[in-house]
């Protein structure tokens, strides 16, 4: 029977195989443009894990038993990219000291600081140079004094006197006997080369390059790998690796300025844990948040039902403007109504204060800024609701309320025990949805309150959610600390994922007590 | 994100002339061809600058023939950079503000750019510093801002020579509102920095030569003391207020609102707009105290550690930023008063904004560039939002602000 039916989707119409054929040439144009830069980088492993998908991707459309799988790759494609890979990479950051100051590799640590050394001798000639190259290939900085015009000759030996050269307007040399002197294009191209070519003019000082011009200077750090140590001979600083912090410290425990990346295991999920300075906050936000997410959810719900039953009435008159009207705070783009809101709270010139004539200060007192960035969220989220419960209301079985009325049940009873139990059925996992996404409303607060209050000294706001939490730790004024930050994310991400899975049994029960 | 892409199609005889300047001597004359470089000088800029430096760059392509595209921004300019730049797959410069080079330089994302003497020499000694990071110039400066004072004549005929001159001149005029001086809810040490600094406040102690102690922290010292009581007292008798922010500052001002507004050049194209009579003159500190000194903020070009074309950018930013001629129409462009002394004399005479900017600037010290200047908005500006809006005492905010400041520097 299977069998059967795939055959017959294999073999389709003459259009359903031009554009079968079409999208797997695409495919094949996307393999080929994002392999060319994979083989530049020689990232052979992204190369074999793009020839597998193309693979994969050829061969599920080219076979025609298993039908499912062309329905089920795409997504599970998609979601492996945009979904997994974030999640995984986002665990993995959250066991390193991945943030400002541990953003490089130890390698690269060790060569900046090397380089944070090199200083100009006091005194020292600064000079134009271009780069000669002689007949076996060995490289010469040609250099023009730029005191006294004088050219001179730099290589590994040191510099001589450079007679008989060229040079053009500026001073910079062209030609020299002996030399194949360089254009810039070749100088840009090769510098590689250039900066293994050590020029020394004295015991511990030598010509460096910098962009077309070279200076003499001293280089007074050196990293000793029998040590796993950078010393610094003009100061006698040595700092010495710490490869558990990823620093380079001195015997004072000063850090120099450049650490590097590593792995720090499970500290920032014990710092989460264990640091009551993280822990208290932590359990406060997460309670504001479940209530700012359970409040969002309620109040638009009550709202939009109610404004949807009063819709739904058949004595209702010019529903239609109504409906209009109470779109439009959902048409608008978030982004700007939030912006909109946040001046409308102002305690001196804002309008809700100006109106009412009141004098609240919103954003000073926790539960008034609370309370404000409830009210401009209900404003956001209620059209949601109405629209979904006005949608549910028309799809109710008319034969049971008329049933309930018979019964003599009117007004609020038939509410409380037919209508609301019958929406909820359809409407619960909305409801769940709808607490998952204002868990993480991310935009109605860092756009509203921006976490307000805040006193002096605390870390954390009155109005902070999880999620803005983190991405003040990540990304906010302060230093940067991105294997914190994802540590909270993985947390906010199994709480989430929790409270989910136990709300989605929750109503599967229920439907099974209705049904 | 948008990116702009600048397309170089032809360069010119001046360029060829050049590149065969420094070219070979195989008798291969390059004149009339089009070089073919491999390379492509790429910068990164802010919404603001793009558009100025893709014109300045034009002369660059001539002079050194190499092609220069500059690429746009917006908003997560620092950010992008740093992120970009450990894949491998930043710039070659990125155009930024001095403050940015403690956490670059930190995250071995910059290369140290060595000035020569008489470079240095002819630069504003304080730009320079504030590219300094553990001794390394790390940005080549060209360009400085500051807050100043600007004042409606009509409302206000005379330039205050107090904080409390300014203060009964703003309610002598009558106005709804005495000053604007952007605060917001969250406080703002920036704006709040020359009144702090007015009573011999300070952030870091200084050695005497620039550098910054980070575990010397001088919120709580008597001067800061003294500021927050100052920021407590301003705030009860409402000269200070947490609700003036960026949206309501510059829009009062120009409405006739208020006398004073405490800003920099970037508000003067919205008053100029709105053809008020106004004079730039500095932020007068209070009286028996200090000058007010505002925060130097320094523009530059950084070379990225990762720069695939390290020569041309080195030579971009030690050679061709530091011409005057760039730096005076760089200057023009932006409203902001050039880092090299000749260009800023040239730039200041016959403006009077520029000349009312540059003695507000006078005193002015360059925002700390080291990365525990990030531990210090958040702290002091909460901490300054509290002592205005009455929620703690000043002496209590500020004490508060700097043992959050030490324990976030680890001091």
């Amino acid at each position: 029977m299977l069998e059967q039916r795939s055959r017959t989707a294999g073999s389709a119409t003459a259009a359903g195989l031009i554009i079968k054929i079409a999208v797997l040439a695409v495919v094949a144009a996307l393999a080929v443009w994002a392999a060319l830069p994979l083989i530049a980088a020689e990232a052979w492993w992204g190369l074999a894990l793009e020839a597998a998908v193309v693979a994969v991707l050829y061969y599920v459309y080219l076979q025609r038993r298993a039908i499912q799988l062309k329905y089920l790759v795409p997504g599970t494609l998609l979601l492996i990219a945009f979904q997994i890979l974030p999640v995984i990479l986002t665990i993995g950051t959250s066991f390193s000291n991945y943030g400002d100051g541990h953003r490089v590799d130890k390698e690269q640590a060790v060569e900046a600081i090397i380089a944070a050394g090199v200083q100009q001798t006091p005194g020292g000639a600064t000079y134009l140079f271009a780069v000669g190259e002689s007949s076996t290939g060995e490289l010469t900085l040609l250099l023009t004094d730029q005191r006294d015009g004088s050219t001179w000759a730099g290589t590994e030996a040191g510099l001589t006197e450079l007679d008989d050269a060229t040079v053009d307007a500026s001073g910079r040399v062209t030609a020299a006997p002996g030399y194949t002197v360089w254009d810039l294009a070749e100088l840009n191209e090769r510098q590689a080369e250039l900066a293994e070519l050590a020029v020394p003019t004295g015991d511990d000082s030598g010509i460096k390059v910098q962009g077309l011009s070279a200076f003499e200077g001293t280089s007074t750090r050196s990293y000793d790998e029998a040590c796993d140590c950078i010393a610094d001979a003009a100061t006698g600083t040595v700092w010495y690796a710490d490869n558990e912090e990823g620093s380079f410290l001195t015997e004072d425990g000063e850090p120099a300025l450049v650490g590097w990346r590593v792995d720090i295991g499970a500290d920032n999920y014990l710092d989460v844990l264990t640091d009551p300075d993280i822990r208290g906050p932590f359990l406060g936000i997460f309670t504001w948040n479940i209530l700012f997410a359970a409040g969002s959810v309620l109040l638009t719900f009550a709202i939009g039902l109610g404004t949807a039953m009063a819709l739904n009435k058949p004595s209702m008159r010019g529903t239609k403007v109504y409906r209009t009207l109470m779109i439009l705070p959902y048409a608008m783009p978030s982004f700007a109504m939030l912006l909109v809101w946040a001046q409308m709270f102002n305690r001196d010139f804002g309008l809700v204060n100006d109106l009412f004539n009141l004098s609240v200060n919103w954003y000073g007192g926790t539960w008034s800024a609370r309370a404000m960035v409830l009210i401009a969220n209900t404003w956001l989220g209620w059209p949601y609701m109405f629209l979904i419960c006005l949608g549910a209301l028309q799809a109710l079985p008319s034969d049971s309320l008329e049933a309930a009325r018979i019964d003599g049940a009117t007004g609020v009873t038939a509410f409380r025990k037919i209508t609301l139990p019958l929406l909820l059925i359809a409407l619960t996992p909305l409801l769940i949805s709808s607490f998952a996404f204002n868990f993480n409303n991310f935009n109605a607060i860092e756009l509203l309150s921006g976490g307000s209050p805040f006193r002096a000294g605390d870390a954390v706001g009155g109005t902070d959610l999880l999620i803005t939490y983190a991405f003040r730790q990540a990304f906010g004024a302060t230093t940067a600390d991105y294997g914190f930050a994802s540590a909270i994310s993985v947390f906010i991400f199994l709480i989430v994922a929790t409270m989910s899975a136990v709300m989605f049994r929750f109503t599967r029960n229920q439907e099974d007590v209705y049904s | 994100m948008r990116r702009r892409t600048l397309g170089i199609t032809a360069v010119s005889a001046a360029a060829l002339g050049a590149a065969a300047a420094c070219g070979s001597d195989d008798g291969d004359s390059a004149g009339g061809e089009t070089p073919e470089f491999s390379g492509e000088l790429v910068i990164w800029a802010d919404e603001t600058r793009t558009p100025v430096l893709k014109e300045f760059v034009k002369n660059f392509e001539q002079e050194v023939g190499v092609k220069v595209t500059v690429e746009e921004h917006v908003e997560t300019l620092r950010e992008d950079y740093l992120t970009a730049t450990e894949q491998g797959q930043g710039p070659d410069i990125v155009v930024g503000a001095h403050d940015w080079a403690g956490q670059y330089a930190g995250a071995g994302a910059v290369a140290p750019v060595t000035l020569t003497a008489d470079q240095q020499a002819a630069l504003n000694e304080t730009a320079i510093k504030a590219f300094t990071v553990d001794g390394n110039v790390y940005g080549v400066p060209y360009a400085l801002e500051n807050l100043g004072l600007i004042r409606n004549t009509d409302l206000a005929p005379e330039a205050p020579a107090t904080f409390e001159d300014l203060v009964a001149a703003g309610q002598a005029a009558g106005t709804d509102e005495v000053l604007m001086m952007e605060v917001s809810v969250n406080g703002n040490a920036y704006n709040a920095y020359p009144l702090f600094s007015s009573m011999g406040g300070y952030l870091f102690k200084d050695d005497g030569t620039g550098t910054l102690d980070p575990t010397d922290v001088g919120v709580d010292s008597p001067g800061g003391i003294a500021a927050f009581e100052k920021f407590a007292e301003l705030g009860a008798a409402g000269v200070l207020k947490t609700t003036y922010d960026a949206t309501n500052c510059t829009p009062f001002f120009v409405e006739g609102k208020t006398a004073f507004l405490i800003s920099g050049p970037w508000a003067l194209t919205d008053v100029q707009g709105a053809g008020l009579n106004y004079e730039v003159t500095a932020i007068p500190g209070f009286e028996g105290q200090g000058p007010a000194a505002p925060f130097l903020g320094v523009q530059g070009f950084y070379v990225s550690s990762k720069a695939k074309n390290a020569v041309f950018a080195q030579e971009f930013v030690s050679n061709y930023v530091l011409t005057e001629d760039l730096q005076l129409k760089l200057a023009e462009a932006g409203g902001r008063q050039p880092a090299l002394t000749d260009a800023a004399e040239a730039y200041t005479t016959d403006n009077a904004d520029a000349q009312g900017f540059a003695a507000a600037g006078e005193n002015a010290v360059p925002m700390p560039n080291i990365s525990a200047m990030d531990s210090v908005w958040e702290p002091f500006g909460r901490a300054q939002a509290d002592a205005i809006d009455g929620a703690s005492s000043g002496a209590d905010a500020a004490k508060t602000a700097a043992q959050t400041i030490r324990d976030a520097v680890g001091a």
